[in-house]
């Protein structure tokens, strides 16, 4: 099934607040995962919304994040934007170098993830994803599983109460 | 010697004056932007212009429709070295189906603008699809869907008077103003048709919403076809332009403004910058004080002619029409005649009710388009709110305390203060607003309530250290942070309001996105549904060299 980048980022951003995942580490998420390049790198979705979402913070320096990639890349970028040299995060993969990409794209700052270990580069490749993309079943299916999670039941009582209810439009 | 001669630098000769803007506090709110007019500046009124400047020729390549009405149809054009092509399609759709609300699954009518020429496969796939709407998936080279219901009572009637070789009742024509109302037009990578980013570089297409106004004149188009061949007649052409497109907007809009501060802030920072340089203008000739008592004139009969049941509007509208003519009264030509009339007027003006000052930015507006038109161009951003880690809590502090205390000062324990809850139903994923003390719902609630989260914020913001290691120990304010630091770089990106307060009218959210849309003759149904109507008065297909003089159309213009 074919997915525009926007309809990537709008899903992936409400599946993670449905995964109870706080609402800017959800917004950032979103932003990440449509960056990603291929249909396989969204592979590496599966599983970033299972929990917990604690993070281990060890000030150093170096700062050190343990956790998962849906909290401790935004944390981890933060931190090197405000002064830190290093960030030890552990991370790797498309799903972190997608969050670099974003970073480059909205800051101007490029970013080496290497070993684990996030600082500034002079200069690394992280074009910008663009295009549709044939998502995975099992991406499809793991995302709207926790996107319907933010929906409220459908009711009567909502029916009626939503806009244009208990009017004609045979007029 | 020659001499070579560099770019040429701007200076301060080359930049029209300005007076200051309106500042934010008083601009955004929801009052004010519950009370906005289209303007010259709106996005159908750019995109004419442009289609008339590039000679566009719109051509009906196919007509496969059927006596009754039903069948599919093309219309192609020419923009900008690109082809556009609007596939419509009208079934027949018993009435006991035929509903505006999200929740319908079936339409009179559904469309598809398609990027380029359309092939027979194409059509075939689109003509399957397009009338599922949000139950199907679309191509990348599908680049807008949108369907629409008739406007049944005047459809039919349009249509038998036409089989008897009579025009339409002209009372009917006034009162109603559209065949059909689209009741959605989506953009931007929905249901899998194409991302924004596909079109947004090409000529005359990347302005705001350009795509989907294009596709919404195209359909209006589609209704005067459709109804002159039923009818087997062909209606008179002023009654024909006065026919619009009508649209039922609820709640699924509302949240726009919130989650697109940055385009909010461009829109709103180029109105008022409009505004601004009107005012400073020093004189004006005999021309243009002719054309604004012309303009006047027609915003008294546009307002004659506006009739709505709903009670707070109407209100709205009584007391505009009683007002409206004190202000034709300062146009006196001692005031217009005199230095900086504009400012004198707007100055003068300014005791009047919000909805008269809102007109009167329009009006005003409308007369100096070489002044302002150009500053369309500033109306769609390329940029996306941005966090900046580096920022010092106490900075952050300071901005919170100068930005936001319309947000701080308020109690948000008291019941009224966070009355309703914005939300999305399961039902076709319909937005909606419930009341969060009676109904149950809110914990899924949709995070609109950007008042409240900043207000939650500012509570833990500590003395000193970074926001980075700030939001490392309260991730939850994320959002919060960014929205915080955008304002004070965007002024206008912010509805200084608490959108969860029982007061809260979305209908306010819905009518200034509408407004710069391009839209009119706003008829609320309720505090969270209108209709309105596009491209009443617009130029048809055939009318683009007289493009532009359509603001507030009345039915005698």
């Amino acid at each position: 099934m074919s997915f525009s980048r926007n309809e990537i980022a709008a899903l992936v951003t409400r599946a993670a607040r449905g995964a109870g995942v706080a609402l800017g580490h959800a917004e950032d998420f979103g932003a990440a995962v449509a960056q990603l390049p291929t249909a396989a790198d969204f592979e590496s979705v599966l599983g970033q919304l299972d929990g917990p979402f604690d993070v281990t913070v060890a000030e150093g320096p170096p700062l050190q994040l343990r956790g998962p990639i849906i909290m401790i890349l935004p944390m981890a970028i933060d931190a090197i934007l405000a002064g830190e040299q290093t960030v030890v995060v552990g991370a790797q993969g498309a799903l972190a170098q997608a969050y670099l990409s974003r970073a480059k794209a909205s800051t101007g700052s490029e970013m080496m993830l290497a070993n684990g270990v996030l600082r500034f580069a002079d200069a690394a490749d992280h074009p910008l994803a663009s295009g549709p993309i044939d998502l995975p079943k099992d991406v499809v299916s793991y995302l709207t599983y926790f996107a319907k999670a933010t929906y409220v039941p459908a009711s009567e009582a909502s029916r009626l109460s939503g806009a244009g209810a208990g009017l004609t439009d045979n007029d | 010697m020659t001499k070579i001669l560099g770019p040429k630098v701007l200076d301060a000769r080359d930049i029209p004056p300005q007076l200051p803007l309106r500042p934010a506090s008083e601009v955004m709110r929801l009052r004010r932007m519950g009370a906005a007019f289209p303007t010259r500046l709106s996005f159908l009124r750019t995109l004419m212009r442009v289609l008339a400047k590039e000679d566009v020729q719109v051509s009906r390549p196919i007509w496969e429709i059927d006596a009754d009405g039903f069948g599919h149809a093309v219309y192609s054009l020419n923009l900008g070295g690109y082809t556009y092509s609007l596939v419509a399609i009208s079934t027949d759709l018993p009435a006991d189906m035929r509903t505006d609300r999200v929740i319908a699954t079936a339409w009179d009518t559904a469309y598809v603008l398609f990027d380029g020429v359309p092939g027979p496969d194409d059509i075939k796939r689109i003509v399957a699809d397009a009338p599922k709407q949000e139950m199907s998936r679309y191509a990348p080279t599908d680049l807008v869907l949108s369907r629409a219901n008739k406007s049944v009572r005047l459809f039919d009637h349009v249509v038998s008077a036409l089989r008897t070789g009579r025009q339409p009742d002209r009372d009917m024509i006034r009162d109603v103003g559209y065949l059909m109302r689209t009741t959605a037009v989506y953009g931007n990578g929905k249901f899998g048709i194409a991302d924004r980013a596909r079109i947004a570089g090409r000529p005359h297409l990347g302005g705001p919403f350009a795509a989907e106004m294009l596709t919404v004149w195209l359909i209006r188009g589609f209704t005067h076809d459709l109804v002159e061949h039923v009818g087997g007649g062909t209606l008179e052409r002023k009654l024909k332009r006065h026919l619009g497109i009508g649209n039922s907007t609820g709640l699924g809009m509302a949240p726009f403004l919130v989650s697109h501060p940055l385009l909010l802030d461009a829109w709103m920072q180029v109105r008022e910058t409009a505004l601004a340089r009107v005012r400073a203008i020093p004189a004006l000739s005999s021309n243009q004080i002719e054309r604004l008592y012309e303009l006047t004139t027609r915003a008294a009969q546009h307002l004659s002619e506006w009739s709505v049941p709903d009670k707070i509007a109407a209100d709205r509208i009584d007391t505009l029409r009683r007002e409206w003519p004190m202000v034709a009264a300062h146009m006196t030509p001692e005031l217009l005649l005199a230095s900086n009339p504009m400012d004198a007027l707007w100055t003068r003006c300014c005791k009047f009710s919000i909805d008269t000052q809102e007109l009167l930015l329009a009006l005003m507006l409308e007369s100096f388009g070489e002044l302002i038109d150009g500053l369309t161009d500033c109306m769609s951003t390329p940029f996306e709110p941005q966090l900046d880690p580096s920022m010092d809590c106490t900075a952050l502090s300071d901005l919170v305390a100068r930005d936001w205390d319309w947000a701080t000062k308020t109690d948000f324990e008291q019941e009224k203060n966070c009355a309703q809850f914005w939300y999305v139903s399961e039902e076709k994923l319909e937005p909606r607003l419930g009341l969060r003390h009676e109904e149950p719902g809110a914990d899924l609630e949709s995070p609109l309530d950007i008042a409240r989260q900043v207000s939650n914020m500012a509570a833990d913001v500590p003395h000193s250290g970074s926001v980075a290691a700030f939001l490392r120990k309260y991730p939850q304010h994320r959002t919060a942070v960014r929205r915080v630091q955008t304002l004070a770089t965007y002024p206008y990106s912010e509805i200084r309001d608490n959108l969860i307060c029982e007061t809260c009218l979305p209908i306010d959210l819905l009518r200034c996105k509408l407004a710069f849309f391009g839209a009119a003759k706003f008829d609320p149904k309720s505090d969270r549904w209108t209709r309105i109507t596009l491209c009443q008065g617009a130029p048809l297909f055939d009318e683009l060299d007289a493009a532009d003089d359509w603001w507030l159309p009345t039915f005698e213009t």
